[in-house]
């Protein structure tokens, strides 16, 4: 018999979050493994984030019908995608039923994406709270500030980040997204045959269109071919940016679960193959915490 | 741009930069500051996640100009005597002179909209002024760190009127301890009573640079009147903090609570006695697990010890007014690194009052006053002892190993 000695928190409720966008992490699992593995990848990749935030609460976001709402004001929204339906990987029963085990938050909005989903957790229930998103999405970017970061694969980004690396603040992401399109998501450029530069500065300084007017007025913008060929792709920044922009009042379902050590063993036994320690299982379930 | 600096102020605004950066597990290679010099001042200015510091640095200025720089390079360095920074013609790179050194740090301009960015763009009305050394004290007692990262712990002010004195309260709870500091003074002048969370114990390791005797500190609120930025000013320094929008449990309340319920045990002893026992039988341990460790205590002795797989070993404690509730001794189980980092917090001269409570969670509390007249209170949970099947996969290559031998 061994003996393992634990101690109970003070505190029962934990006031920081890590958000996983699940298909976002599926993507990473599949490629990094073959086919047969990604299940095994992937709850090694969970235990691996369970490693480095101990203490804090796990949410996994998932894809609702966001992509279709969005096709609706741009139809090549996503088309570039390999998946005819344009959305992230379907997240399998069997990847479901492993979070049900686990010390886990699932949180949907059914009519939005796994990002509105994030963005309206973040707003709704976890706001002014530490909160770390693991993904490797850009427009997740716009939701950098004080107390949330983002994690990639190759560092974790802040607000000075974001603007080291993108050339505008977080609150303007959005706009700059709009005015420069993003090829990965199929978003053609707001505004075609102006400098990026130019652009990147117009972002800054208005936060959303309806404030591009109002630069454009002021001194510095006066010249005419300029400001004209801007004022004259308003639409499109707007059709661009409705798409972009997160959606964080909409309505999302939160569903808490608790860890279940004895099925999750048996569970994961079943599934993958392969025998697991008592202790990875309890890193993986999150209970394991001194 | 040109100005002279000694190395120890250089070194303290690293310093100040660097516990900034403790905010988050980010990349520790990027030490970004502003410099700029203007007629009769040199100021530095950094930014991150949210958190902004504005320090007026003790330099002679010699030429005006502004740069920003990543200065995790000269931090590398031992700086002696007086520097000599200076822009180069380009303004691509910052030139440092000493008696005998010179290096150069590439600029980034990038620095200079960042902390623009950030830079606080109300003005606040300062609530509080209380002494600089009565914060960082405060501060650094309830600074606790036995978590794996700094930013498991957060550290909650209420400052608040009662009578003709100021009481300051601050608590830093991580996840599994919780440490609360009691001062009242009659140097704190408040406005307006104040409370706020912070997520950092940054702020004491800024403020240990402060020169200033007195701090003033302002909040800022949203719409809910919840207080959503903090801001601390004293002549040299501003510092802006977000806060975070969370009551921190209420240290009060669960001290008392825990007080209502029964008392299994207490002792009294002074930190250097304690600490001696726990140096003696930590030797033991080889460092790769956290260890834990079974407090005895009997009518007449407390001994603590140690277990591992090769070695026991026991000490005791010289303690006084050793009192068990049943009147039999008991056993409680402590996790080491947690116990260490209280009683290394804790007064050394004045002696430690240690219970055990039989409340719901177990706890352990340390209490003790300070010089000061400050009260100072840790808690922590006791560990509990799990028992479970040893793996059979381990034990069946064991026996295959011996099988091959």
């Amino acid at each position: 018999m061994e003996q393992q000695f634990l101690m109970k928190p003070i505190f029962n409720k934990v006031n920081q979050y890590v958000i996983l966008d699940l298909s976002n992490v599926l993507i990473r699992a599949e490629s990094v493994s073959e086919p047969e593995f990604v299940f095994t990848t992937l709850i090694s990749m969970l235990s691996r984030y369970r490693k480095l935030y101990p203490h804090r609460s796990f949410v996994f976001a998932l894809e609702g019908t966001g992509s279709k709402q969005r096709a609706k004001i741009l139809p090549e929204y996503k088309l570039n995608r390999n998946n005819p339906e344009r959305d992230a990987p379907i997240v399998s029963d069997m990847v479901i039923k492993l979070l049900q085990l686990t010390n886990s938050t699932i949180v949907i909005a059914p009519e939005g994406e796994a990002d509105d989903a994030i963005a309206a957790f973040i707003k709704q229930q976890a706001r002014g709270l530490i909160v770390t998103i693991i993904s490797e999405d850009h427009d997740l970017w716009q939701l950098l500030g004080p107390n949330v970061t983002i994690l990639t694969r190759s560092s974790e980004i802040t607000s000075e980040a974001c603007l080291r690396k993108l050339g505008v603040v977080p609150n303007n992401v959005t706009m700059m997204k709009a005015l420069l399109g993003d090829p990965s998501d199929n978003i053609p450029r707001g505004v075609p045959r102006i400098k990026k530069s130019v652009l990147l500065e117009l972002a800054n300084l208005a936060e959303n269109p309806e404030e591009i007017n109002n630069v454009l007025a002021s001194p510095k913008w006066t010249y005419p071919k300029l400001t004209d060929r801007i004022v004259a792709c308003t639409k499109a920044i707007k059709r661009n940016f409705s798409v972009v922009q997160l959606h964080r009042d909409i309505k999302i379902q939160v569903q808490e679960y608790s860890a279940n050590i004895e099925q999750l063993t048996e569970f994961i036994k079943e599934i993958s193959n392969k025998e697991y320690s008592s202790n990875d299982i309890r890193i993986l379930a999150g209970t394991k915490n001194t | 741009m040109k100005f002279v600096i000694s190395a120890t102020e250089l070194k303290g605004l690293l310093k100040s930069i660097q516990a900034l950066q403790s905010l988050s597990s980010a990349s520790k290679d990027s030490l970004y500051c502003r410099f700029t010099v203007e007629d009769d001042n040199v100021m530095a200015e950094s930014a991150f996640m949210g958190t902004y510091l504005k320090k007026k640095l003790d330099a002679k200025p010699l030429r005006p100009g502004t740069c920003g720089i990543n200065i995790n390079t000269i931090a590398k360095i031992q700086l002696k005597s007086d520097v000599t920074v200076e822009l180069n013609d380009t303004q691509d790179k910052l030139l440092f002179h000493g008696n005998k050194y010179n290096f150069e740090v590439k600029t980034d301009q990038i620095t200079v909209g960042v902390v623009e960015s950030t830079r606080p763009k109300n003005n606040f009305t300062l609530e509080v002024m209380l002494p600089t050394k009565l914060l960082v004290d405060a501060t650094n007692t309830v600074a606790i760190k036995p978590s794996l990262k700094e930013d498991d712990l957060r550290l909650e002010f209420v400052i608040k009127q009662k009578d003709s004195d100021g009481i300051l309260s601050v608590t830093g709870a991580d996840y599994f301890t919780l440490a609360r500091y009691l001062r009242k003074s009659a140097d704190i002048k408040i406005k307006k009573p104040i409370k706020f969370v912070l997520k950092s114990s940054a702020i004491a390791a800024i403020m240990s640079e402060v020169k200033s005797e007195r701090i003033g500190i302002g909040t800022e609120c949203d719409q809910d009147g919840q207080v959503k930025q903090v801001m601390f000013i004293s002549n040299e320094v501003t510092l802006l903090f977000p806060a975070l929008m969370v009551p921190l449990s209420d240290a009060a309340a669960l001290s008392a609570e825990v007080r209502s319920t029964t008392q299994e045990f207490s002792f009294t002893v002074l930190r250097k006695a304690f600490q001696d026992a726990l140096t003696n039988i930590k030797d033991i341990h080889d460092g790769t697990n956290t260890m834990t460790l079974a407090l005895k205590i009997s009518c007449n002795e407390i001994i603590i010890a140690s277990k591992t797989i090769e070695a026991d070993a026991d000490a005791e404690i010289e303690a006084s007014d050793i009192k068990i509730q049943t009147g039999e001794s008991c056993v409680v189980n402590l996790n080491e690194r947690y116990l260490t980092e209280l009683i290394k917090l804790s007064p050394s001269v004045l002696p430690l009052e240690i219970a055990g409570w039989s409340s719901e969670s177990k706890l352990l509390t340390i209490r003790a006053l300070r010089l000061d007249n400050g009260i100072i209170e840790y808690m922590m949970p006791q560990s509990i002892v799990v028992t479970e099947k040893t793996e059979q996969k381990s034990v069946r290559k064991r026996k295959t190993k011996d099988q091959d031998t």
